[in-house]
């Protein structure tokens, strides 16, 4: 019941990240608005006008000459100075001395028409069907450099939403983990969790350890390594291999704790310990899961203030003490290769030659008598 | 007991925490990519007024693919650059009083491009098409690093050539005979590899180049006429000359720790001859240095 529960919330939770996702996600392959987003109270054009004469392939025009929707120069008439649309379309028939400009939209200059200043497009293009240019005709799908670009607010429905796809992708990527380690290194999984079990305290405090010792080893490592002319040239493998056995260890140990935790639970749920791989698989998920629901709540209380802060706070807290006896308890038991308590077996050494013999009378013991024979026998 | 092995365990939490890693970037990274890639177009007609001058283009260019080609009619310059926003700045101008038309900036490519990682398999690709009026006199000066470059001068008026490729590749064609005669055409390849095919459309009376740790690739065929010089210098690297057969040739190369491979060639009074050399209509003179590099001089069909 409680295995098909889990398999259940993997899936609903597989979904979830992808939900989130295609909340936050921006469009891909979209243009930037031309306009910078005016600060609030100022006049959007002024801003986007800033950004222009800013910019390395803008213009500087004046606030008047600006026109917000379609704007259009007709067959008889001349501009003196420069025009621009913003967002909208610029079509010229007639003569514009100075710039002509659209911000959002396209400029179309129409035959006959004529331009003597530069023609700019910003976040459309130029479409030239017989007009005349004396500057520059250009397009840009967005100005570049300019005016400082204010931050679009990130919500905090968004950032909460963020907080818990984060926690639920961890979730997955540390179940598939788990789901190899039970899979595939079942005993390091089991060692390591004794170790958890019988000295949460010294696995802690090795934890700590080796948190503090980690930079010092590597550069005696490395150190090391320099003393022959082979070992320089390995440095670079053995600092690899130095983050990649770190890495390993810590998500080891973590798996390993919440698979402890989850067994706890279960156990004090009253579930009866089969040993089998399936309940290894179950208590893992149910540990994860544990730490899932800290997470969940702390990214969906993240718009709460000093509470979610808390919250979040606590999580930390408790994340990090789980990791650091994980790591712990993986150091002092060698990667789950040594067990705190060696099997009985191994431990009795024989006292001397004979004590593994069968006990035999001084006088022997006679031959039992083989029956005889059945006739089916050949 | 057998004791489980450590290695496992470990490279499976490694392989793990290596995948949350790797998870977690493409959150990130599509976050920004629409905000990342500009497109700009920019072009100007031929002024009237200085339609003969010579137009001199300074193009420095890195990380990216660029081309170079010729423009429609009546226009001076046609420029598609396609960049990312966060990685470099494009920088471009056109001085009408000096008829200079700058791309990328003169002088530190590295402020204007920044040498980047915005090359993406996956993704979208930098790149500077540039295409110039084709009857307009030309002085081309092209500076590459990292990028991979297409030059199609064939039908371009060129005056000047100067191409210096850094980590680069480098492919120029002169497809059509050159309207104009080049006085001095320059190739350096550091790091790099240059190629030109059609060389001998281009008219150039010398052709200096010089491969430094890289590989200068001059096939010498075309329409051409009369006589040509060719100046080369290897380093740690290979030149190779390609001559068509009715062209008569001359070597007179140094070598220290490199070699000179002129196939059929005569040894006379120092330097090296083809058998047409007192005989042919056209030729080409190669002087040459290899310093632990090589020359070689093949023949065309």
């Amino acid at each position: 019941m409680a295995m098909r529960y889990a398999i259940s919330l993997l899936a609903i939770l597989f979904a979830s990240p992808l939900a989130a996702q295609g909340g936050t996600t921006p469009s891909a392959g979209g243009v930037a608005s031309p306009a910078a987003p005016a600060a609030p109270g100022q006049d959007p054009i002024a801003a986007w006008l800033d950004s222009l004469a800013s910019d390395a392939h803008g213009l500087t025009i004046s606030r008047s000459a600006v026109h917000e929707g379609d704007l259009q120069v007709g067959a008889g008439d001349t501009v003196a100075g420069s025009i621009a649309a913003f967002h909208g379309t610029l079509d010229v028939y007639g003569h514009v001395r100075g710039n002509a400009v659209a911000a959002g939209g396209d400029v179309v200059l129409h035959p006959g028409s004529e331009v003597g200043g530069d023609v700019l497009s910003v976040g459309g293009e130029v479409r030239n069907e017989g007009g005349s240019v004396g500057g520059e005709t250009r397009s840009v799908s967005a100005l570049t450099v300019g005016a400082p670009t204010p931050a679009a607010p990130v919500t905090t429905e968004q950032t909460a939403r963020r907080a818990v796809s984060l926690s639920v992708g961890w979730y997955l990527v540390l179940a598939f983990i788990g789901l190899a380690v039970v899979l595939f290194a079942r005993s390091n999984l089991e060692i390591i969790a004794e170790r958890i079990r019988t000295d949460f305290t010294k696995s802690f405090l090795y934890g700590l350890a080796g948190h503090i010792l980690f930079v010092p080893a590597l550069v005696v490592g490395v150190a090391a390594s320099a003393i022959t002319v082979v070992g320089i040239v390995l440095i670079p493998f053995i600092i690899v291999g130095f983050f990649l056995a770190a890495a390993g260890a810590l998500a080891l140990g973590f798996i390993a704790m919440s698979f402890v935790i989850g067994d706890a639970a279960m156990r004090w749920r009253g579930a009866a310990g089969g040993g089998g791989r399936a309940q290894l698989l179950q208590f893992l998920i149910v540990g994860l899961s544990i730490f899932l629901v800290l997470w969940v709540i702390a990214g969906a209380l993240t718009s709460f203030g000093a509470v979610g802060g808390l919250v979040r706070f606590i999580c930390m807290v408790v994340t990090w003490v789980a990791v650091t006896a994980g790591f712990g308890a993986t150091l002092a038991s060698r990667g789950g290769t040594r067990a705190l308590h060696p099997p009985l077996l191994e431990e009795i050494e024989p006292i001397d030659d004979l004590s593994w013999q069968t006990p035999t009378p001084v006088s022997g013991v006679a031959a039992a008598r083989r029956p005889p024979s059945s006739g089916r026998e050949r | 007991m057998r004791s489980p092995g450590i290695i496992r365990p470990l490279l499976l939490g490694a392989a793990g925490v290596a995948t949350l890693a790797v998870s977690a970037l493409p959150t990130s990274a599509a976050a920004q990519e629409s905000q990342r890639w500009r497109t700009l177009e920019a072009s100007r007609s031929t002024p009237a007024s200085s339609a003969g001058d010579t137009l001199r283009v300074r193009v420095a260019y890195s990380v990216g693919r660029l081309t170079l080609g010729d423009a429609k009619p009546g226009t001076l310059y046609d420029i598609l650059v396609r960049y990312d926003a966060n990685e470099r700045l494009v920088s471009y101008s056109y001085d009408p009083a000096a008829h200079i038309l700058t791309v990328g900036g003169d002088s530190g490519f590295a402020r204007r491009f920044a040498i980047s990682h915005d090359t993406d398999d996956k993704g979208p690709h930098p790149s500077l098409a540039l295409r110039l009026a084709p009857s307009v006199p030309l002085d081309l000066a092209l500076r590459l690093s990292a990028a991979d470059a297409t030059l199609a001068l064939g039908g371009l008026d060129v005056r000047g050539l100067s191409v210096d490729a850094t980590a680069s590749g480098g492919r120029v064609t002169f497809d059509k005979p050159n309207p104009s005669r080049i006085p001095s055409a320059e190739l350096r390849a550091t790091f790099a590899g240059i190629a030109v095919s059609g060389l001998g459309n281009a008219r150039a009376d010398t052709v200096r180049a010089k491969a430094t740790l890289g590989r200068v690739e001059l096939d010498l065929g075309g329409d051409w006429t009369g006589s040509t010089t060719l100046d080369l210098d290897a380093v740690l690297g290979v030149v190779t000359v390609r001559v068509p057969s009715d062209v008569g040739v001359k070597v007179d190369a140094s070598t220290t720790l490199g070699s000179v491979d002129t196939p059929g060639f005569t040894a006379r009074d120092g330097a090296l001859y083809s058998d047409n050399w007192s005989a042919a209509k056209r030729s080409v003179t190669i002087a040459g240095r290899a310093v632990l590099a090589r020359l070689e001089v093949q023949r065309l069909p």
